[in-house]
């Protein structure tokens, strides 16, 4: 099958071309549509570009190779969501990641840049988005993935309990609290960003 | 309400969670209680700035670059099952060897066996052999004991004697003629042993033609009487007999006979048969030795 004749299709379609024939065509387009998602939250998590490249095309190797598990009962976004961010919390148990140091913020900053902003103001949203992922690794681990799913993918109630199989009443608490502390840390920034 | 437990519902207030009473109950606090509002807003700020971090975009040709780790992990999961698959077959012929090691302490259990068996043969040989070497030399010691005339003397070389019957004996019966042809050559063990009257020598013997030395029987009635009375007289032996069948000579008879005894058994053959020939006897140690003769006997 050829990619101009299924990259139309929704996820649903593609999926189960994928569960049938473990066609690559099909699932590279999925890759495709979930990729920038994915590693954005990948690099939320992990605070640097190479974890978040390992991490994101982890997520989606592992999610090619459960796919015939996927029983479409919630979305396959959902379903990505779940398995990206069990991975990075994986990395992130790992000793050999909790010992390492992050150095690239900036240098992954600059290749989202505007062409349109000074070099000034270019440099002090690079510095003020460092203090912010600084702030958010201060997290607990529990709390970091409710902040990234909530306030920076903004993702619903709904679907962090799909995602993390949390009861909402401790998702709300702990969102409250991860806030709390996120407010406490960064309280002498104003918004700039 | 109280300011602890505003600041606590704050979160939920911002993301509209709460219920319509609940909100406004709230809303009124704000309101009025400058902290609680201060709290309210640094709190909005906080969302608000995580909310406006860059999405940041995937690296080109992530795609191209997960379906080639896809691949690469098929492949080394089919290399995995491959040595996996190449480590049972080594295994398989691990334990293939065990088990012929196990049982070859069996074989080497029956090899030094055989090597015994082999040593004590050889061991047995050579023994034997000393044995041997040693009987010769005893036998070569020992005194020689006098061996029985006939045997022990030497033999002039066969000579060859032509006999044929001195008178017709057609009209023997056909029977006797057939019983003739069953003459074979006479058993080993007979040799030597003391002459007696032969069935074998039974038959119908004729006359030949030839001119050299002529005995004549005497009698119709068979020939080996005759003939085996002239060599037993002669203390002679009969070595081997063979009778023939439609042929010229019908009868062979070797016969071994004492030197001594020689003229007197020649006399007495010639007297029952006619003699086509005689050869001479030119050996001298004659008569000191045996005479082998070979005596043919013609048909009429």
């Amino acid at each position: 099958m050829n990619k101009e004749d299924i990259c139309h299709l929704d996820d649903t379609h593609l999926v189960k071309i994928v569960q049938d024939g473990n066609d690559i065509a099909a699932f590279e387009i999925l890759v495709r549509r979930y990729q920038d998602m994915v590693y954005n939250i990948c690099f939320r998590f992990m605070g640097q570009k190479e974890e978040a490249l390992d991490c994101s095309q982890e997520t989606f190797i592992k999610v090619y190779e459960n796919i015939k598990r996927f029983k479409h009962l919630s979305s396959f976004r959902t379903w990505i969501y779940r398995i990206a961010v069990n991975t990075c919390k994986n990395h992130l148990s790992s000793r050999r990641f909790r010992n390492q140091q992050k150095t690239d913020y900036i240098s992954e900053k600059m290749e989202i840049g505007s062409s349109f902003e000074s070099p000034e103001v270019y440099f002090e949203k690079q510095r003020l988005q460092k203090i912010v992922q600084d702030a958010i690794d201060k997290l607990p681990l529990d709390q970091k993935q409710l902040i990234i799913l909530r306030d920076i993918q903004q993702l619903s109630y709904q679907e962090i309990r799909e995602i993390t199989k949390l009861p909402e009443g401790t998702i709300k608490s702990k969102i409250s609290r991860a806030r709390e502390k996120l407010k406490e840390l960064l309280k002498d920034i104003k918004n700039g960003m | 309400m109280e300011c602890k437990d505003i600041c606590e519902k704050l979160s939920d207030f911002i993301d509209g969670l709460l219920a319509e009473d609940e909100r406004k109950l709230i809303q009124q606090h704000i309101d009025r209680c400058e902290k609680c509002l201060g709290k309210y807003k640094k709190m909005k700020e906080t969302i608000e700035l995580l909310q406006t971090l860059p999405e940041i975009k995937a690296p080109e040709n992530f795609s191209e670059g997960v379906i080639q780790k896809i691949s690469e992990r098929q492949f080394q999961k089919q290399r995995r099952l491959t040595l996996w698959l190449g480590r049972f077959a080594f295994a398989e012929i691990i334990v293939l060897v065990l088990i012929i090691l196990l049982n070859q302490p069996q074989k080497e259990q029956i090899i030094p066996e055989k090597k015994e068996v082999s040593q004590n043969i050889a061991q047995s040989e050579v023994v034997e052999r000393q044995e041997a070497i040693s009987k010769q030399e005893l036998v070569k010691k020992q005194p020689k004991v006098e061996a029985p005339v006939l045997s022990e003397k030497r033999i002039v070389p066969e000579i060859s004697i032509q006999l044929a019957y001195k008178t017709a004996v057609a009209e023997r019966p056909v029977e006797k003629r057939l019983e003739a042809d069953r003459i074979k050559e006479i058993p080993t063990e007979r040799k030597g042993e003391p002459i007696a009257a032969s069935p074998m020598l039974k038959g119908k013997l004729q006359l030949g033609s030839g001119n050299d030395i002529a005995c004549t029987l005497t009698e119709k009635t068979s020939v080996e009487s005759e003939l085996i009375t002239i060599i037993s007289t002669a203390k002679g032996k009969i070595i081997s007999e063979q009778t023939f069948k439609d042929t010229e000579v019908s009868q062979v008879v070797c016969v071994e006979i004492p030197g001594q005894d020689y003229q007197d058994f020649i006399k007495r053959l010639n007297e029952s048969f006619q003699i086509r020939n005689l050869p001479e006897i030119r050996d001298k140690n004659f008569p000191e030795t045996n005479v082998r003769l070979k005596i043919e006997i013609f048909r009429q």
